[in-house]
C-alpha cells in the first residue's frame, strides 16, 4: 500500500497554503488507524511543505478529510456520513484506496491509489489546499434557508469551488434509473431518480446547464429502469411465439408452417403427402411469419410488451416513461448564485410572497368576485390594483444582489409596515401583482403606493418609480371573467 | 400408312436370318444393345441389390451427421441477375447446414453486383468481385483462395438444388479413394418446348444412367461444372493449382484429380436443376464446345494418360479415356458410316429397315426409361415415354453436330478460339 518513500528527502513542489498556521486534517481509516496515521504522520514530519498539516480528532474542526478505504462499501458509508452534513459537504476530501471505484471521482476531490508516494501526496494536498482557500473566500451561506434551498446552494457551491466541476452520471444497474450521481446522492441521501428530479429543478431554475447523454425507459408505475421488453402474440398476448417460414406447396396449394411439413430431414406435404424436394419447383417460402404456439395465430410483426422486473407491472412500450440522463454544469446564473450564496427567486418576488402572503390566482379571483358583490350591495369602496412589479424590480434587484441579507430584512420590514393584513395579493404569469385593497377607495390606495416609495427612498436612497392601475370595484361594469381577462 | 409400315417392317424382319440381321442391324447389335440394354439391366439389378443390403452408417456418415465439416460452395457469376438469387436461396435451403457460400463475380455489368451485395449481408455468404472479366477458371480459383471448408463444391449460378443435394454429394466421400463427385443434373426448363423435352430425356439417360454406370466401373471422366464437389486439399492452389484456363476446365480438373490417384464418382441423389438451351442454334453451340473440349483434353492435353512410362499411368485411366473417346468420337463417325452403308446397300428396303431400327431404339429407350424411373423414384418421368420416339433421331442429329465439331477441332483447333475465356486470357494460356 505504501510507497515506502518515508525517510527520503522530498523533491515535491511546495504546498500552496493559506494564511493559516495550521491546517487541520481529519483522518478516518477502514484498516487500523494507527498504521496509516503513523505513516502519514511520518510523511508529514519529513516533508517541509506539509508542515502545516495537523491531525484533528474531530471532523467538525478539520479543514480537510482523509479517508483510507479498503472496501467500496466502507468508503461509501464514510462519505455518506460526512458529505450528507451541510457543514462538511464542501470540505475537501482525499481518499486513499487500493482500487478506484467508478463513482468515487465524482464524490471526492482527490484520490490516491496505493501505494502512496510523497510527491503524489503533496500534490493532492496542494490541490485540497487551493480548494480550501477558494471556499474561504466565499461568503457564508445564509442560515435561515429551507432545507431544499440549502442543499441546492451547497451543490452549486460545490460545483463552483471545484474548478468548476461537471456532474457526470455513473452507470449503476442497482439504481432505479440505471444511473446515479454519487455526489448528489451523498448530499441528499435520496434514491436515484430523486437525484435527477433534484437536478432537474436546478435546471428548470436555469442554475445548471445540461448536456444530454442518454435516455432511459422507466416503468410508469415504479419508475424503475429494469424493464424487460418482450415480443408477444398480438391476439392472445402469449410469449410462446416462434419465427417460422411459411411453405406454399405448388402441387396442392397447401400453405402452412415449415414445421408442419417437416418429417425428419425431409419436407412432406401434410395435405397430399408428396415430398417437397426442390425450392422454386415443388414449393416456395413466400413469407417469414411468426406463429403463436398458444392460439395458432400468425402475424408478421409481434406486439411489444414491457414487463417491469421491479414491480411486476405490464404495459405497452408507448406507456413507458422516458427519463433523460444528462451531465450538468453550472450556468451563468448558477455561478452567480453559488458565489453570492443566493438562489434567484429568493430575491424580490420571494420576499414579497413571503411577507405579504400571496394567494393562488383561482382563490384571488373568488375573493375578487365576493368583494365586487359586497361593494355593489353595501355601496362601499374597495380597489383593485394592477402593480407592474417589473419596473420596480430592476432598481431594487441590484440592491438585493449587493446587500442581499440586509436588504431582504429591511425590505420585508417596509412591506409589513405599508400593507395591511386585510389586503389580498396574487401574482400573474406576466410578473404583475394584483392587489385588492379592501374597504379602501382609489385615492387611499394610491397613498399606500406612495408610502412604499417614500420608505424605500428614505431607507435605500432609491428613487422608485411605481407603475400601477387602479379600479374602483363599486363601478366596475364588467363581469368577473371579463375583469380577469383584462387583468391578465 | 402406319399399319402398312408395321406390316412391311415385320415381314422384312422375319425375312432376315441371323447373319442378315447382323448385317443390317450391326450398329445396334454391336454397340447400342450392350451399351443400353445389357448395362442398364445390370445397373438396375446392382443398384437394387445395394439398396437391399445397405450397411448401417459408417464413421464417415456419423461424422457428417454429428460433427459436420464445413463445405465451401463457390458460385461464379457473370450477368446472372435473374438467377443468382434463386441459386443462393436453394443453397440456404439445404439440409446440410454447415456451408460457406462464396459468390465470385466476373465483372458483371447488370444488376448482379447489387443483388450479391444484398445477399452478402446474410451470414455465411461471401461476395468477391472482379471489376474486369477474368474468365471462369480465374474466378473459381479466386473463390478457392477464400474457401475454408474441408470440401469444395463448384456450382453454376443458374443452378438450383434439391434440399438434400449437398448432403448426398458429401456421402460419396465416405470412400476415401474418391477425390471428386459429380452431382446429377436435370433440366429445369424441360417443359419449355420439344427441344428441351428431348434434352430432358437425354440428360436422364446419359447423366442419370450413363454416369451411374461409369461411376460403378470407375471410368467416369468428368464432373460437371454445374455441380461437382472435391476434397479441398486435392485441388487447392498448393496442390494441383485449381482450375486451368480455357473451355473444358471442369473435365480437365476431374482428369487431374484422377491422375493424382483418386476416383471420380457420381452421386445420383445429389440432384440439381439447370437451364438447357431452348433454341437449336444455342444447343449446337453448346454441344460443339463440349465436343471440341473433349478432343482437346483427352487427345491433346492429357495424352500422357496413354503413356505407360508416365508417372501417373494407370490402366483404369486408359480405359476411361478409351471408353469416352470410343462412345463419343468413334461411334459418331461409325454412325455416319452406318447410315451411309445402309443408304447405299439397302436403299430398296431402307424404309422398313429404318423403321425396325426405330422400333429397336424405341424399345431400348423404354427399357432405359423404366430403369431410370425405377432408380430415381420419380414416377412422373415415365410421361417422357411420349417423346421417346423422337429421341433417336435427336441423337443422330447431335452426332452429326459432333462429327462437325470433331473435324473442326482435329483440323483447326477451334477450342482455342472459344470465348469461354476473355481475349486477354486466350492470348496467354497454353493452347493445346
Amino acid at each position: 500500500m505504501f510507497a515506502g518513500e518515508a525517510g527520503t528527502k522530498s523533491t515535491a513542489p511546495a504546498l500552496e497554503h493559506s494564511t493559516e498556521d495550521k491546517i487541520w486534517v481529519f483522518l478516518l481509516s477502514e484498516a487500523k488507524e494507527e498504521v496509516i496515521f503513523l505513516f502519514l504522520d511520518k510523511l508529514i514530519s519529513e516533508t517541509p511543505e506539509l508542515s502545516q498539516l495537523t491531525f484533528s480528532t474531530s471532523v467538525d474542526d478539520a479543514q480537510f478529510i482523509i479517508l483510507n478505504a479498503r472496501s467500496e462499501q466502507w468508503a461509501w458509508q464514510s462519505l455518506r456520513s460526512t458529505r450528507s452534513r451541510a457543514e462538511h459537504f464542501l470540505k475537501p476530501i482525499l481518499v486513499i484506496c487500493e482500487t478506484e471505484w467508478n463513482w468515487l471521482a465524482d464524490a471526492v476531490d482527490e484520490i490516491i491509489v496505493s501505494p502512496v508516494s510523497r510527491s503524489n501526496f503533496v500534490e493532492k494536498i496542494n490541490h485540497l489546499s487551493k480548494l480550501h482557500n477558494r471556499l474561504q473566500q466565499l461568503d457564508d451561506l445564509p442560515k435561515a434557508l429551507g432545507q431544499t434551498s440549502m442543499k441546492k446552494l451547497l451543490l452549486l457551491r460545490h460545483l463552483f469551488s471545484r474548478d468548476p466541476k461537471t456532474l457526470l452520471p455513473q452507470r449503476n444497474y442497482r439504481a432505479k434509473v440505471g444511473y446515479t450521481f454519487s455526489l448528489v446522492q451523498l448530499l441528499l441521501g435520496f434514491n436515484a431518480s430523486d437525484e435527477i428530479n433534484f437536478l432537474g429543478s436546478l435546471l428548470e431554475a436555469q442554475l445548471l446547464n445540461a448536456r444530454l447523454l442518454d435516455k432511459v425507459n422507466i416503468c410508469p408505475h415504479c419508475e424503475h429502469t429494469q424493464i424487460n421488453f418482450r415480443e408477444v402474440c398480438p391476439k392472445c398476448g402469449s410469449l410462446n411465439i416462434s419465427d417460422e417460414p411459411t411453405i406454399h406447396h405448388f402441387r396442392c396449394a397447401n400453405v402452412g408452417r415449415e414445421s408442419q411439413y417437416q418429417q425428419g430431414m425431409k419436407l412432406v406435404c401434410p395435405k397430399c403427402s408428396n415430398e417437397l424436394r426442390h425450392i422454386g419447383v415443388d414449393y416456395d417460402k413466400p413469407a417469414e411469419v411468426i406463429w403463436c404456439n398458444n392460439c395458432s395465430h400468425n402475424f408478421s410483426e409481434p406486439q411489444l410488451s414491457c414487463y417491469c422486473l421491479a414491480c411486476g407491472a405490464t404495459f405497452g412500450p408507448e406507456d413507458a416513461h422516458i427519463r433523460s440522463i444528462s451531465e450538468y454544469s453550472l450556468s451563468e446564473a448558477g455561478y452567480r448564485a453559488a458565489e453570492e450564496g443566493v438562489l434567484p427567486g429568493t430575491g424580490l418576488m420571494s420576499i414579497l410572497k413571503k411577507e405579504l402572503g400571496f394567494y393562488k390566482n383561482e382563490v384571488f379571483a373568488e375573493y375578487l368576485r365576493i368583494e365586487i358583490a359586497r361593494c355593489r350591495r353595501y355601496k362601499y369602496a374597495s380597489t383593485l390594483a394592477n402593480f407592474k412589479l417589473k419596473v420596480a424590480h430592476e432598481a431594487l434587484e441590484e440592491e438585493l444582489l449587493k446587500h442581499s441579507r440586509k436588504f431582504r430584512k429591511d425590505f420585508a420590514a417596509i412591506l409589513s409596515q405599508t400593507y395591511r393584513t386585510s389586503d389580498i395579493f396574487t401574482d400573474l404569469s406576466n410578473g404583475d401583482i394584483l392587489i385588492i385593497f379592501t374597504n379602501t377607495d382609489s385615492e387611499n390606495s394610491k397613498i399606500a403606493f406612495k408610502r412604499l416609495a417614500e420608505k424605500i427612498k428614505n431607507h435605500f436612497d432609491i428613487e422608485l418609480k411605481l407603475q400601477y392601475k387602479l379600479f374602483d370595484l363599486r363601478s366596475v361594469e364588467d363581469n368577473i371573467d371579463d375583469i380577469w381577462e383584462k387583468m391578465k | 400408312m402406319i399399319p402398312e409400315i408395321f406390316v412391311n417392317s415385320w415381314e422384312y424382319l422375319l425375312s432376315l436370318d441371323q447373319s442378315g440381321a447382323l448385317r443390317v442391324f450391326w450398329f445396334f447389335i454391336l454397340f447400342d444393345f450392350p451399351r443400353y440394354v445389357i448395362t442398364d439391366i445390370y445397373l438396375f439389378i446392382y443398384e437394387k441389390w445395394q439398396e437391399l443390403h445397405r450397411n448401417p452408417d459408417g464413421d464417415f456418415l456419423l461424422w457428417l451427421k454429428y460433427n459436420p465439416p464445413l463445405v465451401s460452395i463457390i458460385i461464379p457469376v457473370l450477368n446472372e441477375e435473374e438467377t443468382i438469387g434463386w441459386t443462393i436461396r436453394s443453397l440456404q435451403e439445404q439440409t446440410y447446414r454447415k456451408l460457406q457460400l462464396i459468390i465470385v463475380d466476373d465483372g458483371s455489368t447488370d444488376g448482379t453486383a447489387e443483388i450479391c451485395r444484398r445477399l452478402e449481408k446474410q451470414k455465411n455468404v461471401v461476395y468477391l468481385r472482379f471489376s474486369e472479366r477474368a474468365g471462369k477458371s480465374a474466378v473459381l480459383n479466386y473463390g478457392l483462395k477464400f474457401a475454408q471448408g474441408e470440401f469444395v463444391v463448384f456450382v453454376d449460378s443458374d443452378t438450383t438444388f434439391d434440399r438434400d443435394a449437398i448432403y448426398a454429394l458429401l456421402t460419396t466421400f465416405a470412400d476415401p479413394e474418391v477425390g471428386g463427385v459429380s452431382g446429377n443434373l436435370r433440366p429445369r426448363n424441360g417443359d419449355f418446348n420439344l427441344l428441351t423435352k428431348l434434352q430432358q430425356i437425354e440428360y436422364l439417360f446419359t447423366i442419370s444412367i450413363g454416369r451411374r454406370i461409369r461411376s460403378r466401373f470407375g471410368i467416369l471422366p468428368i464432373i460437371s461444372g454445374a455441380f461437382g464437389g472435391f476434397r479441398r486439399q486435392l485441388i487447392g492452389l498448393e496442390s494441383i493449382g485449381g482450375h486451368e484456363p480455357g473451355p473444358g476446365n471442369d473435365s480437365d480438373l476431374a482428369i487431374r484429380v484422377r491422375k493424382q490417384g483418386y476416383k471420380i464418382a457420381f452421386q445420383p441423389e445429389a440432384m440439381c436443376l439447370t437451364n438447357v438451351p431452348v433454341k437449336i442454334s444455342n444447343l449446337i453451340k453448346q454441344r460443339s464446345r463440349w465436343d471440341r473440349n473433349m478432343i482437346k483434353n483427352r487427345i491433346r492435353k492429357h495424352k500422357d494418360v496413354f503413356n505407360p512410362y508416365s508417372k501417373n499411368f494407370k490402366l483404369i485411366d486408359v480405359i476411361t479415356f478409351i471408353d469416352s473417346l470410343f462412345y463419343h468420337v468413334v461411334l459418331s463417325f461409325i454412325t455416319a458410316f452406318y447410315l451411309i452403308d445402309i443408304a447405299i446397300n439397302y436403299h430398296e428396303v431402307l424404309v422398313p429397315l429404318l423403321f425396325v431400327n426405330f422400333c429397336l431404339y424405341f424399345l431400348a429407350g423404354i427399357l432405359e426409361l423404366l430403369v431410370a424411373v425405377g432408380l430415381s423414384k420419380r414416377p412422373e418421368d415415365f410421361k417422357l415415354i411420349l417423346f421417346l420416339p423422337l429421341l433417336n433421331p435427336f441423337k443422330i442429329f447431335l452426332k452429326f453436330v459432333r462429327v462437325k465439331a470433331y473435324c473442326q477441332e482435329f483440323l483447326f483447333r477451334y477450342s482455342n478460339l472459344d470465348p469461354f475465356a476473355p481475349y486477354k486470357v486466350r492470348q496467354r494460356y497454353i493452347q493445346w
